[in-house]
């Protein structure tokens, strides 16, 4: 495994608190938005490991939640870099390494709000309708490559990224936001990681070879109403 | 193993993608009912699978509600529950303009296609929810979501199977049962070489070259691709998941 985020706190705690200390996994501190960043732990990754089999992009931020025409130009800039450059720069360089393996799997995190709107998440949505188009287009180009390129779109999943949307929706008591959100999810309960992470090992599996530009929905039938 | 004695229920079984879901749930210890109309197709089918007599074989035809009533009472019956459901009943129908295919073959492919799978899901959906657990899959194509030229039969049930999945998913979301669909794309079978000569009496290696031309992979799907995806889905694993289409298409809805 190699493993990356911006969050050195998490990232050490990930380290300490889950993982095995046996386990071998590089860890890289690292902004998944800036190019020579990004660089550097591909290079250092093939180095280390000599290729890479299974690419999965799940860094990402909600921003903020309101109106549709009350976004600065300046929040939208940080979104787009965060949510949409880091997927390019990290595909620009694990794609041809997979390429030339002739063998790969990219994931790329979007979520349910990429196949649908939702009010007072038009940056969140905007950005993650964005990474479809990215991903669809870019599996057609990779078609013959033995390299697939797809999507995960979880509905709000556990985390702290939901409890700052609801803090954001009912900022004096975010209980109320949580509420909310239950009360649109079909199954009334967020979605867990670990939920996420069956689906994400699957489809990055040998066993979903066929499986390629499309976006696998894990929603308990939010998008069916 | 993954369906140890969990009761899976899978009709037109003896097809090309009902026998490969066959052979691999019983691999992972499931208990087999196995229903198709064709009763010589089904025989065949006992003896390819290497415990066929661990399995239940019930030909019926899925279009008559009395024979779907009948053979889930037996099931249960005999197994207790149903645990997954898969509807694999399906066939092409009509290869022609949408102006020239008649109402009767339209209604026949209609018939076939959904009202075989709303009858086994109207049937098998109270046991599940007896017992606050189930797993149904139906199975449409890519042409459930996008057309193509002399396809509309195909696309027209393709879509509703769709539609009635999303519905159905939601009114059992309280009790425990998930209900979705995979979507494959043209899959090597006897009824995709059926097309290619419909489409190309004289040469149907054109016809085949035609359809691969569609299919971003430049090859068929396999129906082994499609059970490891029905396979995921009907698990624990995919517990979450409910109401979606799962396609499987080599990048084929992609453009
Ligand atoms: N073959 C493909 O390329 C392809 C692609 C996408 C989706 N599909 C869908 O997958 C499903 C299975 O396809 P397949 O290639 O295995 O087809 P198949 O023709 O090999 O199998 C269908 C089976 O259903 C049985 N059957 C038909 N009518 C019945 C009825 N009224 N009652 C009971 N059994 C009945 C047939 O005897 C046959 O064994 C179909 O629904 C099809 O529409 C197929």
């Amino acid at each position: 495994m190699v493993l990356v985020d911006c969050n050195k706190k998490q990232l050490d705690k990930l380290k300490s608190d889950y993982l095995p200390h046996d386990s071998e996994a590089l860890y890289f501190h690292a902004d998944c938005a800036n190019e020579e960043e990004v660089q550097k732990y591909v290079e250092k990754t093939i180095d280390f490991f000599g290729g890479v089999d299974v690419f999965v992009h799940c860094a990402g931020i909600v921003g903020s939640i309101k109106e549709a025409d009350n976004w600065s130009a300046g929040e939208i800039m940080v979104a787009f870099q965060t949510n949409i450059m880091s997927v390019f720069l990290n595909s620009k360089d694990v794609l041809p390494i997979m390429k030339k393996q002739q063998n790969g799997s990219i994931l790329l995190l979007a979520s349910v709000y990429a196949l649908r709107g939702v009010p007072y998440h038009s940056l969140y949505a905007m950005t993650s309708h964005a990474i479809l188009g990215f991903m669809k287009t870019a599996a057609l180009e990779r078609a013959h490559s033995g390299v697939r390129i797809n999507a995960i779109a979880p509905a709000p999943t556990t985390s702290p990224f939901m409890e700052e949307v609801e803090k954001a929706l009912f900022p004096s008591n975010p209980q109320l936001g949580r509420e909310q959100i239950h009360s649109y999810l079909p199954f009334e309960r967020y979605a867990e990681p670990e939920e996420i992470a069956e689906s994400v090992l699957f489809v990055s599996s040998h066993r979903a070879k066929y499986i390629h530009g499309t976006s696998h929905i894990i929603d308990d039938g939010f998008l069916a109403k | 193993m993954e369906f140890q004695d969990k009761v899976v229920m899978i009709t037109g079984a003896a097809g090309v993608l009902g026998t490969a879901l066959s052979k691999r749930f019983q691999k992972e210890g499931a208990l087999l009912v196995l229903i198709d109309k064709d009763k010589e197709k089904l025989d065949q089918l006992a003896k390819q699978l290497p415990n066929g007599s661990d399995s239940i074989f019930i030909p019926a035809d899925c279009r008559d509600d009395e024979q779907v009533k009948l053979y889930v009472d037996k099931t249960v019956d005999l197994l207790g529950t149903i645990d997954v459901l898969i509807n694999c009943v399906g066939i092409y129908g009509p290869i022609t303009q949408a102006s020239d295919i008649s109402s009767h073959y339209m209604m026949d492919v209609y018939e076939t296609n959904v009202v075989t799978s709303f009858l086994n899901y109207k049937y098998a959906v109270p046991v599940m929810q007896k017992r606050r657990s189930g797993c149904i899959l139906f199975v449409s194509a890519v042409f459930g979501l996008r057309g193509l030229p002399f396809f509309s039969a195909y696309s027209t049930v393709s879509h509703a199977l769709l539609g009635f999945m999303k519905s159905a998913a939601l009114d059992c979301v309280t009790s425990g049962v998930r209900v979705n669909a995979v979507v494959p794309a043209p899959m090597k079978s006897t009824m995709m070489e059926e097309v290619e000569e419909i489409l190309y009496p004289d040469n149907p290696i054109r016809g085949r070259e035609q359809i691969l031309g569609l299919l971003p992979m430049g090859r068929y799907l396999e129906a082994d691709e499609v059970t490891e995806s029905v396979l995921f889905l009907a698990s624990d694993r995919a517990r979450y998941i409910t109401g979606t289409s799962h396609i499987i298409d080599g990048g084929m809805t992609a453009k």
